[in-house]
This record gives structure tokens, sequence and C-alpha cells, in this order.
């Protein structure tokens, strides 16, 4: 049985280790609420939270920032116009980010034919296969392995690990049907797993790679 | 692994990056927990998906500054005529709320500021407001109105970054003719009062001065008795 020492499955963490923070949705409700009533500085308020979130994660995916920064003040342009619609069935990180995700897409459309087109991640060298994986040499197989993913699937991959949204919320975010999130995730992990087998054995490579998957 | 029919396995299988990434239920958890005990496949899987999401938070992310977008989106809102008049205040309604709101607001400035230590001093130290201080005088960032009784003039509340060290508040107080009144309070907020010239202007300068800091997370005058 391949079983990796020290993994007790029964003891496996669950405790995630997402690297953008969770927002505060009580804080976020109140600040659309206000925001609502046309305060302005309740918006400020909320573009001076979001801005660095937004755009960390939109520049993860596409390296035109100037029409990220277009999407960006796009977003809360519509946040500003649309705050008293929001229905509240979702966390108001989510809502934003789903404008965000809208008004990105349309930015980069409008600067290329596609979004694919406009995934212009930098990959400075073809995959390393060497046994030792130096963390800078590890960045670089990962950074050409994400970039060889479809736009849709990269983007799920980055919502999910990246900024730590569930399954719900990114079918929300990217507006298609739960389904969809898990095929693309499904997907993203079979071509990841045949590019970058080594990736998840960096500690100990012979341990992996003996999938049928 | 494809050719098992499992429904359970395949189930299990699906759950990984949600287990991963801390976003499935408890219910959830159960299954996949109780299917790892059988299935080697699966428990290679969440490995492996434990270090994909492990090597991607250490990939480099971008630098991004706030810069002058702020200013850019309100000179675009008032060119629409989307701000009423009076909200460069804010209406009395919203500033109401605003007090409500105020206290945990910077609790949770500060819980936050705490939480982004760990990814890093470097990321941490960044102004969370980086328009230029000619342009933040003219739009003055105020968010956060303070009540305006019981406090002397001149006062200023100021949240540091978590990390900011002793030696650089006194060099931040002695550049800014500022001395600590009180603070800090339960969450993190020091009042400061100036040293000597107690003058709008001077307070105004050194609300600047501050807000130009990547060691200070949030500066605002309370709107005090002249």
């Amino acid at each position: 049985m391949l079983v990796a020492e020290g993994l007790n499955p029964m003891s496996f963490p669950i405790s995630s280790n997402v690297p953008m923070p969770a927002r505060d949705d009580r804080l976020d409700r109140e600040l659309l609420r206000l925001i609502a009533t046309q305060d302005s500085n309740a918006l400020q308020h909320l573009y001076m939270e979001y801005h660095r979130r937004l755009l960390q994660f939109l520049a993860r995916l596409s390296s035109q920032r100037e029409a990220l920064e277009e999407a960006i003040n796009d977003t809360f342009w519509v946040v500003w116009r649309s705050a008293a619609e929001f229905r509240g069935d979702s966390r108001v990180s989510t809502w934003i980010m789903g404008i965000a995700w809208r008004c990105a897409l349309k930015a980069l459309r409008r600067n290329s034919d596609t979004p694919a087109e406009a995934l212009a991640l930098s990959m400075s060298s073809e995959p390393q296969l060497a046994e030792s994986f130096a963390i800078e040499e590890r960045s670089e197989w990962l950074a050409h392995g994400l970039a060889t993913l479809p736009f849709e699937q990269r983007a799920t991959l980055e919502l999910a690990y990246f900024v730590g949204h569930s399954c719900e919320e990114i079918a929300s975010i990217m507006d298609c049907p739960v389904n969809t999130v898990k095929a693309r995730m499904f997907q993203a992990r079979i071509k990841l797993r045949n590019l970058l087998p080594k990736l998840g054995g960096f500690a100990d490579a012979k341990q992996l790679g003996g999938s049928s998957l | 692994m494809i050719n098992e029919t499992s429904s359970v396995h395949r189930q299990a299988w699906d759950l990984i990056p949600w287990i991963v990434n801390g976003s499935a239920p408890k219910s959830e958890r159960l299954v996949v927990q109780a299917h790892l005990q059988s299935c080697a496949d699966c428990r290679q899987e969440l490995e492996f998906q434990r270090h994909l999401q492990a090597a991607m938070a250490l990939q480099s992310t971008p630098e991004t500054d706030t810069g002058d977008g702020w200013q850019r989106l309100r000179s675009r809102l008032d060119a629409a005529g989307a701000v009423p008049a009076a909200a460069a205040g804010a209406a009395p309604r919203a500033r109401a709320a605003a007090r409500n709101w105020m206290p945990w607001l910077i609790a949770a400035m500060v819980l936050q500021a705490l939480g982004l230590g760990t990814l890093g001093a470097a990321w941490l130290a960044r102004p969370i407001v980086a328009a230029p201080a000619a342009a933040r005088a003219a739009a003055p960032y105020r968010t956060l109105s303070a009540p305006p009784a019981l406090v002397p003039a001149a006062t200023i509340r100021v949240v540091f970054a978590a990390d900011v060290t002793l030696a650089q508040m006194q060099a931040l107080l002695t550049a800014t003719r500022l001395q600590v009144r009180s603070g800090p309070s339960e969450v993190g907020v020091w009042t400061l009062g100036p040293a000597a010239d107690s003058s709008q202007a001077a307070t105004e300068a050194a609300l600047r001065a501050l807000r130009a800091q990547s060691e200070v997370r949030f500066a605002e005058a309370v709107a005090g008795q002249p």
C-alpha cells in the first residue's frame, strides 16, 4: 500500500493555509449598507481594503496591469451603483469578486481577442526534470504548469487555493453551475498531476507518481 | 482510479481541494476522512493538492499599489454627478451609522493587520493608502469619523502597523511633533496630541506626515473643539 510515511489518515489536519486573509463579512455588509446611502467615504474605505485583494488575484491571471486597474475601477463603479441591490445571499467578498471577475474579463477582452491570449504569465524556462528541487526551480516549474491550464481552470484553481473560496462561491463568482467548477477543478488537477508529478513529492519524490490518474 | 466505480471514492476525490482550502463543511470532511482510511490514491491526492497549494502560496505575488486608483474613480464619480453634494462629509444618517461601526471597524483593521503579519513584513509594511500626500491633502481619507465630544483640540487617533517598533514610533512622534495622550486602546488605537503647536494647520501637517508612513495603518484627526 502506498502510504506516505508519517501520514496518519485519521488525523490529517484540516486547517488551511490560504494566502489571502478572509474578510470580515459583518464589516463589509455595513460598508455596503453605507455605500447604498451614497456614502462616498464608505466606498473609499471599501476600495482601500479591496484594491490589493483584487489586484493580487487578477495579476496572477494576467500581466496586463493597465487593463486590470481599469477592471478594478469598473468593479467599484458597479459596487457604487448597485450596492442597494446586494441581496445578502452570499458573502460581500464573493459578490465583489464576482463583479471583479466580470469586469476583468471585459477589460482583458477590450485589450486582446480572448482572455486566454491575455494570459501572459512569465515563463522563463521549460520545466526542469532534475531530481533536486530548489524553491526557485519548483516555482518556475509550477508557473509553467499553471500557465498551460485554460484560463477558466487556472482562475478556478487560484480562487480556491490563493483566495480561499468554496466551490459554491466560485460558481457564483464565475456565474456558472457548481458542476462546471468541479469539472474545471478536476481537469486542472489531472493536468497538473501529469505535468508536475514530482511537485507533490518534493519532500520524497518516490512516494508519488504511481497513481492511475 | 478512474475505472473504480465507487461513488464514494469519486465523491471524496472531488472534495479534496475544498478540504485543502478549508472551505468544506464538516459533513464533507468526515466523508473524506473516513474514505482516506482505506484509499491510498486519495491520500496521495490529498498530499499532492496540499503541496500544490503550498507551492502556489510561495509563488511571487505581483506588487500592488493603490496608487492614484481611488482618485481616478472619485473623478469618474464626480464627473458623472454620482456623488451627492453632501457626501463629502457623508449624510447625517450615514455619519451616525459610521459612529456605530467604528469600534469594530478599527478592531477588524487591527486583526487584519495581525493576520497579514504571516505573509511577510514587506507586504505588511506597505501603506494602506499610497496616494501622494498632495492628493491626500486635497481629498483626505476620512472614512472613520470619530465622535466629536470629550476630546481636546487637535487630537489625532492612530493605528500603527502590527510590526512597528518602539524606536519607529518614537521617531515618528518626534518628526511630527506629537505626544501620546493615551493608548493603546483595547483595539490598538493611540490618541496623540501636539507637543507644542496646536493650530489646525500644524495638526493637518502632522496628519499628512503620519499618513505618508508605512508604519501607520490609519490616522485621523478627531473633530474636536477649536
